[in-house]
């Protein structure tokens, strides 16, 4: 129920990159950021600890897989060096966060060797038009074969736990269909659904438009008729 | 719907594109097409700001500079023209459809040439142009309030600002056409069937039909249902009446469905339909295959191919018998 797929296929939406949040960048950048010899880790959303300020590292989450990390052994942990804590009396380190294994991103060797390079075979980017209870129904603007528009209704199941919030009538998607050769030797097919982050108007820019709103209304706007007050369920 | 008035003198009734992925509006390619200049065009009216309505009217507008523009008087609001003007805000967020888009161009426009719009109200002449009356039978004055009460919470400060939706059907203008002895009913995307003084209710309150009936009628939002109101064929509608049925295919269930065809087949054996069946996208055997892992209805075209539906009638003449059809592309019975 949707034009925005011919803005799309038209030219006159922005392009779906340029579309996407800040959130959405940084995801993109994790993932396509060149990958290192060295692995590390990342824990995307969740509070890290102060950083240690002699080396800049974040010593919470890369000293389980760096052996010259061992806990305790960089410089500025008050916990196992008191002498330290002196020697860097703003640093405070804060509680350790909980790390869930499931939100660990993997980058560098270990990354390649699981996820290989995705190689994107379709592409659509989509609005939610209707949510219903377990699924959800979309309009498609098919970037693959341009003009192409579609509707489909997708599972809910399919959107991660934190895009959920964001199915929502009028949200805009991407999903992908492709596939990924693995170092190990294996083709997996991947589909992945990814909601871009919805970007709000400030009270200061909602006042400026009031303001702007009443003066071209005074202008174009028409004459309507007295129109008698509203009945009491109104 | 372009509709001529008599004397050469014509009225747009919203637009949409003459094919996926072209620019152009149907109107201006058959105006074209019978060489007739844009500048005959007296009356352009945006029924209401849904997107398969209005795609292409500000180019419409745009090209008829001795036209006047109407829209619904649910739209004429200070709280309407807020969403309007947060355009560039939101339009960078792509959370605008181009609904909004079109009428922001088309109240720039007005701007520029000094004119202003004109608000259209249940039992209102909205124009008389050529040889004919224009008069609207909604949105009536139950809707107005509504409207201004849907988009209001999004002037309120520390709001989450989510954009009001253009999904309201019940503020589509419709529009009641006398020319000579031939009276034309046209349903817009008008809905609501239950309510009191709303939607179809509201129009068969209106006071301009007194007794007389359209021999010319457009079916209402595709033909659906929840717009059909039985008494519009009775106390509206003459027997038979020709009737025209644009489709709706961006829903999982395109309109009108198969009951609401039979419905209207019944009403009149005279439906037309300006629009074809669907067709399904070629994929990639690994790309079916992902698709039918995730969707659970899978994707398929939301347009088919566009046709047209064309009435003339003599001006002076009178009756359903009166107007002669014809079709182009894929339009045909409903």
């Amino acid at each position: 129920m949707t034009t925005f797929a011919e803005d799309v296929a038209n030219g006159e939406a922005d392009e779906p990159q340029q579309r996407e949040s800040t959130a959405d960048k940084q995801q993109e950048n994790r993932e396509s950021a060149p990958r290192s010899s060295l692995a590390a880790i990342q824990i995307p959303d969740a509070p890290l600890p102060a950083v240690n300020r002699a080396n800049g590292r974040e010593p919470s989450t890369s000293a389980a897989l760096d052996p010259a990390l061992s806990p305790g052994s960089w410089p500025g942990n008050p916990r196992a060096v008191a002498s330290d804590a002196s020697e860097q009396p703003e640093f405070r380190l804060r509680a350790m966060p909980v790390i869930d294994p499931s939100r660990v991103r993997i980058r560098g060797a270990a990354l390649r060797l699981r996820r290989g390079s995705f190689v994107r075979k379709q592409e659509w980017v989509g609005r939610v038009e209707q949510v219903l209870e377990e699924s959800f129904l979309v309009s498609l603007t098919d970037t693959t074969n341009p003009n192409e528009e579609e509707v489909a209704e997708l599972s809910m199941e399919e959107v991660s736990a934190r895009d959920r919030e964001l199915v929502q009538p009028g949200a805009i998607f991407y999903w992908w269909i492709g596939y990924r050769d693995a170092e190990d030797g294996q083709r997996r097919s991947e589909s992945s659904l990814r909601f871009r982050r919805p970007v709000t108007v400030t009270d200061d820019e909602r006042q400026a438009a009031l303001v702007r709103a009443r003066r071209l209304r005074e202008r174009v706007g028409g004459v309507v008729p007295r129109i008698a007050e509203p009945p009491p369920e109104v | 719907m372009v509709a001529h008035l008599g004397d050469g003198e014509w009225a747009v009734i919203d637009s949409c594109r003459t094919a996926r992925g072209t620019r152009e509006p149907a109107a201006l390619r058959y105006l074209a097409d019978i060489a007739v200049d844009p500048s005959a065009v007296k009356l352009v009216v945006a029924t209401h700001w849904h997107d398969d309505h209005i795609k292409g009217l500000a180019a419409v507008f745009s090209a008829a500079p001795q036209a006047e523009f109407v829209y619904a008087a649910a739209l004429d609001q200070e709280e309407f023209y807020a969403v309007v003007e947060t355009h560039d805000e939101r339009s960078a967020a792509g959370d605008y459809s181009s609904g909004v888009r079109e009428m922001r161009t088309i109240l720039k426009e007005l701007d520029e040439r000094g004119m202003k719009a004109k608000p259209a109200f249940q039992d209102m002449l909205v124009a008389r142009v050529g040889r004919s009356e224009v008069h609207a039978l909604s949105p009536s004055p139950k809707t107005y309030w509504r409207a201004q009460q849907f988009f209001r919470p999004y002037l309120i400060p520390g709001a989450t600002a989510t954009i009001p939706r253009p999904n309201r059907n019940d503020l589509s203008i419709v529009l009641w056409i006398e020319c000579a002895d031939q009276l034309v009913l046209l349903g817009g995307d008008l809905e609501g069937i239950a309510d009191p003084g709303v939607g179809w209710q509201g129009v068969l309150a209106a006071l301009v039909p007194a007794g007389r009936k359209a021999s010319l009628f457009k079916v209402p939002h595709h033909g659906s249902a929840g717009a059909d109101h039985p008494e519009t064929w009775v106390q509206l509608l003459e027997g038979d009446v020709p009737a025209g049925v644009t489709p709706y295919t961006r829903l999982v269930d395109p309109l009108p469905t198969a009951g609401d065809r039979a419905r209207i087949n019944t009403a009149t054996p005279n439906a037309l339909i300006a629009g074809g069946p669907l067709g399904r996208v070629r994929r990639e055997s690994l790309v079916r295959r992902m698709i039918g892992s995730v969707a659970i209805v899978e994707p398929r075209r939301a347009t088919g191919p566009l046709g047209q539906i064309r009435f003339r009638a003599p001006i002076g003449s009178g009756g359903p018998a009166a107007w002669a059809p014809a079709v182009s592309g894929p339009a045909g019975p409903l």
